[in-house]
């Protein structure tokens, strides 16, 4: 019946929806829902990558999204969608996902170089990569997805088409078994038809197991309201504690656990599942309960500072060790773990690019031969992606912010398509999840660090210049594993591929140009002006209750306080807290007692009152933004300071003096926490920018707290030696243990509903692999996908409404502190596990199939 | 053969036919194995914490042996390679919990050859007469459904044998080259025994990161026996404690603090001068976390596997009970009585609470402890052997059982009010007693098996066991001593404890005693050390043997770590996933084993007959025999560090090829 090209090499299946058969696509409804829907993920992704430095796949919750949709507005008299449409809302919305991936690893290392985070440089960035990534892709459509249709699987991609095929209206079931060849018995011969193509995938679980897109649909949705919902509760209206936590007394001085109970990380560790869940969280175990209180142990009987830190280890809490050692020991372990995770697929990276070139070589021979396309067969001309990209690299040329010279447009290019083939072809071979874009980015980073340093460009302008080189590439081979699966689809169901490619085009350039206003938000919000001295009020560091009164003759006996005078002004007396014992309820650190021997405050000095800029390194203007503008509309100057010397290197700002009022502390990778206000941030730890940004400070300028890296190196080679993958360890120790600990149990809830779906009886005789295919098709992670949106989605709006609804979240604060026994209170941290527990349990009754029952297909 | 029902299971020897079985040839060279291999596993147990299976080696040897030297019949083979097993498994309990009492308060007073005898007797023959019952619901009715791996593989040897082939070949050239190894270095000191391949200055960038190997054959093949999996974890404990913990500490440590922790611990200021700093830090403070991270992981260990431990028990006892009623006597079904059972097992049980010189406390009450060591010990031995039916000797989990039996002990003592010093003893007794009655239990029901498929009388194997256990008893406290003795570190008293023998699941033992009972444990580091266990927990390691790196030496941890390497690389050349026991490069590597250890244990005894014989105090009989010693360029050259690590290398990576190529050979069977 098909028309197929004889000859080619391992015969393609018929696609679901003949060639010849023309179905309405690029239609503009389609088109703008998925633009929207790959903003929507897209930026869920980007709040998830900067939080724990992993995304999840778009592509199955926004196909079933878009399905449902249109079924609804079906009801209300619109034109039914057709199949091809709600591949070209899934095409349009995957995008969003894999460019918040590659800015999220990238961009963040700008600012930990000491550079700003401008919005046209992040918008400039994942525009040319997305679509650079795009237009190398087209030539590689038929060879990589055609022509290799066998032996390259595209998990994602499959699994995508058999939702779209399930969600096929009556007349596409007919034609679909029309072509199929079967005899035409209404829409139940669609099953059997899809269950075969299933098989043939090499999958024969994909068919019988499919969520039917209703229930799924509604399942996701439960979940982002959920998510959405639970969210708001406790991060706008205080409704109960967002970090439930607590610090182990001496013997285990130092040693602290925490839980970040939020919808999103819970869902992360659902759909990662257990094995890589509890491995990152194994990474936080090793620096919250064992460096941090061996820090404190073997440290705290030191006289003086031990650089980098800035206190002397007896008076840090568990967040100070953290900030001033264990950080550096997990950037260095994470550096390790990416360098050791490319030498690992070097030999898939090697043979994924030798396969490519190879497919290309012999397409060439092809298309000399090549007569009228079909439908199903047209790509975008060759002319366009030719032109398209001489355009991108002009303007990646001409952009001053990327600092981008001939040389760093030539590295582009070379490894801008060597990796895209890669990505490709691995992202075929082992799906999305798997696929090692960051190592793709570390090679790219080291390559180009080395050549530069070759050519002596050491110099800070040049740090951009590589990041720019490694963030267009790992933007374009993130962007373009996409592509391929999305392509696949296609393939499978018999989308026009150009009708595709446009779709993804626009999807990606949308949504390139939100995420990088949104990424800019997200570090404002959480960016903290750090005075020189710190005030915080002590019945907040003491956890709790609030420390009894000191007696007379011990506050006569302290010397008495002179300095930048305190929220309250008064007398006040200095007591330095030297451990936990000394003063029962304190941590240790320095602190102002006040009138009747009541300690009032805890004290941290930011650095140095003797410190001046120098006048050659001011830089422009400047006032405060995000809540902090409201207390202070003054203008500054910008002061970086380029070393450590007199004070912590960073970026000041600095009165008309000369004399620095403000260190900033940037949102994402900042160490304080706390507002001089006495209110906390949540800062986001971008982890993988964290290992960008040391590969190319270790190589360009050597600056690096090298005895802490290394041990952080010797970390990852240990896990290597146990035979753990040491990457995701490695990000485990980076972050705090708060974010990993939620992680750890979404992946125990999901290995409960693994061992329940290992017992049942129609799944006897599966090998691991396939089960966990049923587990990823499985109502459980649709849940876990509504969670992680709607979570994600809210923390995003609530973060850029700071500043906003100052007045109701100040009466909010302290209406809460007073009355709610969830949010401040001696059982606080406990209380607020219980709506947790409850979040937990709703996603194991989901994922047990006991909540929303879902109907089978026929 | 399996499917059948078991009463009619046909053995390679029928029931019916008699032959030669229980003859004196076949005593004294099942007794002289057992003697070999015991004073083996002390040694290895003692340094590296583990032990490797003796059954099938012994049954290689015992074939080859008696080819050459007179006639045998397959059930003389079973029984030599019966009485010889006894000795391995014996020893692992003994050393695995005795040492712990050097490490007690007062308890180095009962560190005595007699206390030791009696320790390792009672508690070896407690775990056969247990197990005597057991074997009729263990080893026949659930025939199809207990494999008994290490069993079934004996019995293949035995029948291979009886049948032709030389699997013996392999066994006796890796015997024989670890010990013409052992001897060019133990003796003649060619080369140092522990190589330095890396080590930074104190006041460098990364202080005190040490790399240090002994270049040992018996490591090595260790290593290959246990695969790069399980030697991959125990070295990165190593790695983590050497190249990264020690640095850190080192970082963050005045060496006041150091020096004064030191002295509390008993160094002396000769210990400091002889010892590098890293070595300090080790003594100090790794030793705690090392330890913590051991305690944390058998506890982990022992609830892992409580169900099974639970369900191994009920379905033991119910099988008992439906297996009572039989009167069917023919000579591979006949047991030693019960009567001799529980007669023997009371007559144990009182002897340990009244002999003198042996920590029980005031009569009346030590009754107390002779009934939890009944208790506890009928407990374990069931559920040892039927665990090893399932998963194997090796993967027994022998110290998880023995930390339960010790806190519920250190639990009931308190309850009852004795924490005096005198009961950390009896509490360590109770638990070595169950711990070696548990170990041997493993070892006499893998016998029983292996009888089972051959034909073989389980009363004669009972007896022999009895014999075994009793002859291994006689070196065992020896060695033990001996090895103590030779390895002790200048201004030691001991060795036990030192570098040369870590004793790691001794020190586990005591931790735990002295947290419970004493309460006056230096809880941070041990704390920091069970969050370590948690992290290789969490990260899909094996928590146990990845402690046991932490605590032990990373010297003795890298050796095998090579090892397991090896292993991987054959395994990938060869393109296979499982290796049998009986592969050529299993066997060569059981011989390294074998001969590496015994080659040990011969250089201690030069040492002891230099030392208390010829009495020669400074220089020893060893420095004088030695090389290096007495030709100063040549001492200068291999005791220089880059030299001598170079020379190290070299030697061990000749070792590691001749592993290597006898592994890529096919056995001719």
């Amino acid at each position: 019946v098909q028309g197929e090209a004889p000859g080619s090499p391992g015969v393609p299946p018929r696609p679901y929806i003949p060639a010849e058969v023309v179905l309405p696509e690029l239609t503009f409804l389609p088109l703008a829902a998925g633009t929207l829907l790959g903003i929507v993920f897209g930026a869920s992704s980007l709040y998830l990558v900067l939080k724990v430095g992993l995304t999840v796949s778009a592509s199955i919750p926004v196909a079933v999204i878009s399905i449902t949709l249109f079924r609804l507005l079906a009801k209300f008299g619109l034109r039914q969608r057709s199949i091809l449409e709600n591949n070209i809302v899934q095409t349009a919305g995957s995008a969003g996902e894999s460019i918040a991936f590659g800015i999220g690893v990238t961009m963040p290392a700008v600012l930990i170089l000491g550079f700003d985070l401008e919005v046209m440089r992040a918008v400039l960035v994942s525009v040319l990569g997305g679509l650079l990534g795009i237009l190398m892709m087209i030539p590689l459509r038929r060879a990589l997805i055609v022509q290799q249709h066998d032996s390259l699987k595209y998990p994602e991609g499959t699994a995508c088409a058999e939702v779209l095929k399930a969600g096929a209206t009556e007349e596409e079931r007919r034609i679909a078994a029309r072509a199929a060849g079967g005899v035409v018995v209404a829409d139940a011969a669609a099953a059997p038809a899809a269950r075969a193509a299933g098989a043939a995938g090499g999958d024969a679980a994909a068919g019988a197991d499919a969520v039917l897109p209703d229930s799924g649909a509604r399942t996701i949705f439960t979940g982002f309201g959920i998510g959405l919902l639970y969210k708001t509760l406790y991060k706008a209206l205080y409704f109960w504690k967002e970090i439930p936590e607590r610090d182990f007394k001496a013997p285990f001085e130092g040693g602290s656990a925490s839980v970040e109970i939020s919808p999103e990380l819970l869902g992360v560790g659902y759909v990662i599942g257990p094995r890589i869940a509890s491995l990152m969280c194994a990474g936080g175990v090793l620096a919250y309960l064992v460096l941090i209180p061996a820090i404190k142990f073997f440290g705290k009987g030191l006289a003086g500072v031990l650089p980098p830190g800035t206190t002397p280890i007896a008076e840090m809490g568990p967040d100070d060790v953290r900030a001033a050692y264990v950080l550096y020991i997990g950037a260095g372990a994470v550096a390790a773990g990416g360098v050791i995770s490319l030498v690992r697929s070097l030999p898939t990276i090697w043979t994924g690019m030798r396969g490519g070139l190879a497919d290309i070589r012999r397409r060439r021979q092809d298309t000399a031969a090549s007569v009228a396309r079909l439908r199903t067969d047209q790509d975008l001309s060759m002319r366009f992606v030719l032109g398209g990209s001489i355009a991108l690299i002009a303007m990646i040329m001409l952009a001053s912010s990327l600092r981008m010279n001939l040389l760093g447009a030539v590295l582009i290019v070379v490894f801008g398509f060597l990796f895209v083939t890669v990505s490709s072809r691995l992202t075929g071979e082992i799906g999305s999840s798997s696929n090692p874009i960051s190592g793709m980015t570390v090679a790219t980073l080291l390559l180009t660090c080395l050549i530069f340093l070759a050519l002596g460009w050491t110099g800070p302008p040049y740090y951009v210049t590589a990041l720019s080189v490694g963030a267009i590439v790992c933007i374009a081979a993130s962007n373009g594993g996409t592509t391929s699966q999305d392509l696949k689809t296609g393939f499978l169901i018999g989308s026009t591929p150009s009708h595709q490619q446009i779709a993804i085009l626009v999807g990606s350039l949308a949504s390139s140009i939100v995420l990088g206003p949104i990424l800019l938000a997200l570090n404002d919000s959480a960016t903290v002006y750090v005075p020189r001295v710190t005030f915080e009020p002590a019945a907040a560091a003491a956890a709790g209750a609030p420390p009894a009164a000191l007696p007379t003759a011990l506050v006569a006996a302290l010397p008495a306080y002179a300095g930048s005078p305190p929220p309250v002004p008064g007398s006040y007396r200095v007591l330095h807290v030297q451990e936990a014992g000394a003063a029962k309820a304190l941590p240790p650190g320095e602190y102002l007692v006040g009138s009747g021997g009541r300690v009032a405050y805890r004290i941290s000095r930011n650095f140095p009152p003797e410190l001046r800029a120098v006048p050659a390194q001011l830089g422009g203007e400047e006032t405060l933004r995000g809540p902090q503008a409201r207390r202070d509309p003054a203008t500054y100057r910008v002061w970086q300071k380029p070393d450590d010397t007199g004070g912590p290197q960073g970026r000041y700002l600095v009165d008309r003096a000369g004399v620095p009022v403000y260190l900033v502390d940037p949102g994402i990778n900042g160490t304080h926490p706390l507002r001089p206000d006495g209110t906390r941030v949540t800062k986001y730890s971008a982890p993988k920018a964290t290992l960008m940004s040391y590969i190319i400070k270790g190589i360009l300028n050597r600056q690096l707290p090298w005895a802490l890296v290394l041990l952080g190196v010797m970390i990852a080679i240990t896990l290597e030696m146990s035979g753990a993958p040491s990457l995701a360890f490695a990000v485990g120790v980076y972050l705090p243990l708060s974010s990993t600990s939620p992680i750890f149990i979404g992946g125990l809830v999901r290995w409960l509903i693994d061992l329940y779906l290992r017992r049942q009886p129609a799944h006897r005789g599966f090998t691991a692999e396939q089960l966990t295919a049923v587990g990823d098709r499985g109502p459980g992670v649709l849940m876990a996908s509504g969670y992680i949106a709607g979570g994600a989605i809210a923390g995003i709006l609530i973060a850029f409404s700071t500043g906003v609804l100052t007045n109701f979240d100040d009466f909010m604060t302290r209406f809460m502190t007073a009355h709610n026994p969830l949010f401040s209170g001696p059982h606080e941290d406990a209380l607020s596990l219980l709506p947790f527990a409850a979040l937990v349990l709703v996603l194991y009754l989901t994922g047990r199939d006991l909540l929303i029952a879902r109907r089978r297909a026929p | 053969m399996a499917e059948t029902n078991p009463e009619d299971f046909e053995p390679f020897v029928p029931a019916s036919q008699e032959m030669a079985e229980f003859t004196p040839k076949a005593i004294v060279l099942g007794a002289l194995f057992g003697i070999l291999f015991g004073a083996a596993t002390v040694y290895l147990a003692l340094r590296a914490g583990l032990t490797v299976s003796a059954s099938v080696p012994i049954a290689v040897l015992s074939i080859a042996v008696f080819k050459r030297f007179g006639k045998s019949t397959i059930l003389e083979n079973n029984i030599v390679q019966t009485i010889g097993s006894a000795g391995e498994s014996v020893a692992a309990g003994v050393v695995f919990t005795v040492p712990a009492l050097l490490f007690l308060s007062h308890g180095e007073d009962y560190f005595k050859y007699v206390t030791i005898f009696v320790l390792s007797a009672v508690g070896g023959i407690l775990g056969v007469l247990f197990m005597i019952p057991l074997r009729r619901p263990l080893i026949v009715k659930e025939h199809g459904k207990l494999p008994y791996p290490e069993g079934t593989a004996c019995a293949d040897v035995l029948i291979a044998g009886e049948r032709g082939g030389n699997l013996a070949k392999m066994v006796f050239a890796g015997v024989f080259t670890a010990l013409a190894y052992k001897f060019l270095y133990g003796i003649l000191g060619l080369w140092n025994e522990t190589a330095t391949w890396f080590r930074t200055k104190r006041d460098g960038l990364i202080p005190d990161a040490t790399l240090q190997s002994d270049v040992t054959p018996e490591y090595l093949g260790l290593g290959y026996i246990i695969g790069p999996k399980i030697a991959g974890e125990l070295a990165s404990g190593g790695v983590l404690a050497w190249l990264a913990l020690i640095p850190l500490i080192s970082w963050l440590v005045p060496d006041d603090r150091l020096v004064k922790d030191l002295s509390a611990l008993g160094f002396s200021d000769g210990w400091r001068a002889a010892n590098s700093h890293a070595q300090w830090i080790y003594r100090a403070y790794i030793r705690y976390i090392g330890a913590g991270a051991v305690a944390c992981a058998g506890v982990m260990t022992l609830i892992k596997t409580l169900p099974t431990i639970a369900s191994a028990f009920r379905e033991s006892v119910k099988s008992l009970r439906g297996g009572a009623g039989e009167a069917k006597k023919v000579r591979t079904d006949d047991d030693l009585g019960l009567g001799v059972v529980i007669g023997g097992s009371l007559i144990l049980a009182l002897i340990i609470t009244i002999l003198p010189g042996f920590p029980h406390g005031e009569f009346p009450g030590s009754l107390l402890m002779g009934l939890m060591v009944i208790v506890f010990g009928l407990f374990f031995v069931t559920v040892s052997s039927r665990i090893v039916g399932i998963i194997g000797t090796s993967s027994n989990p022998i110290s998880g059982m023995t930390i339960a039996t010790l806190m519920a002990t250190c639990v009931v003592f308190v309850l009852v009010g004795r924490t005096g010093d005198v009961f950390q003893s009896v509490a360590l007794c109770v638990g070595a007693l169950v711990c070696i009655a548990a170990a041997n239990a493993g070892a006499t029901s893998q016998d029983l098996k292996t009888g089972f498929l051959v034909g073989a009388t389980p009363r004669r194997q009972q007896i022999g066991f009895i014999i075994g256990v009793l002859v291994s008893t006689l070196v065992i406290g020896g060695t033990l001593f001996l090895l103590d003795h030779t390895y002790r570190g200048a201004g030691e008293l001991h060795g036990i404890g030192g570098p040369k023998l870590a004793a790691p699941q001794a020190t586990l033992m005591a931790t735990i005693i002295k947290g419970l009972l004493a309460k006056n444990l230096p809880w941070a580091p041990v704390l920091v050390g069970a969050g370590l266990a948690f992290m290789a927990q969490m990260a899909g390691a094996n928590a146990l043997s990845w402690a046991v790196g932490a605590y032990l030496p990373l010297s003795t941890t890298f050796p095998i770590w090579i090892g397991g390497m090896v292993k991987a690389l054959v395994d990938k050349l060869a393109n296979r996933k499982e290796e049998s026991e009986l592969s050529s490069g299993m066997l060569f590597a059981t011989g390294l084993v074998a001969g590496g250890s015994l080659g040990g244990v011969l250089i201690a005894l030069v040492a002891f007959f230099g030392d208390s014989v010829l009495h020669m105090e400074t220089p020893t009989l060893l420095e004088r025999i030695d090389l290096g010693n007495n030709w100063k360029v040549f001492g200068d050259f291999k005791n220089d560090v880059v030299s001598g690590g170079i020379l190290c290398a070299v030697v061990f990576g000749v070792l590691c090829w001749m592993l290597f190529s006898n592994a890529r050979k096919k056995l001719e069977a």
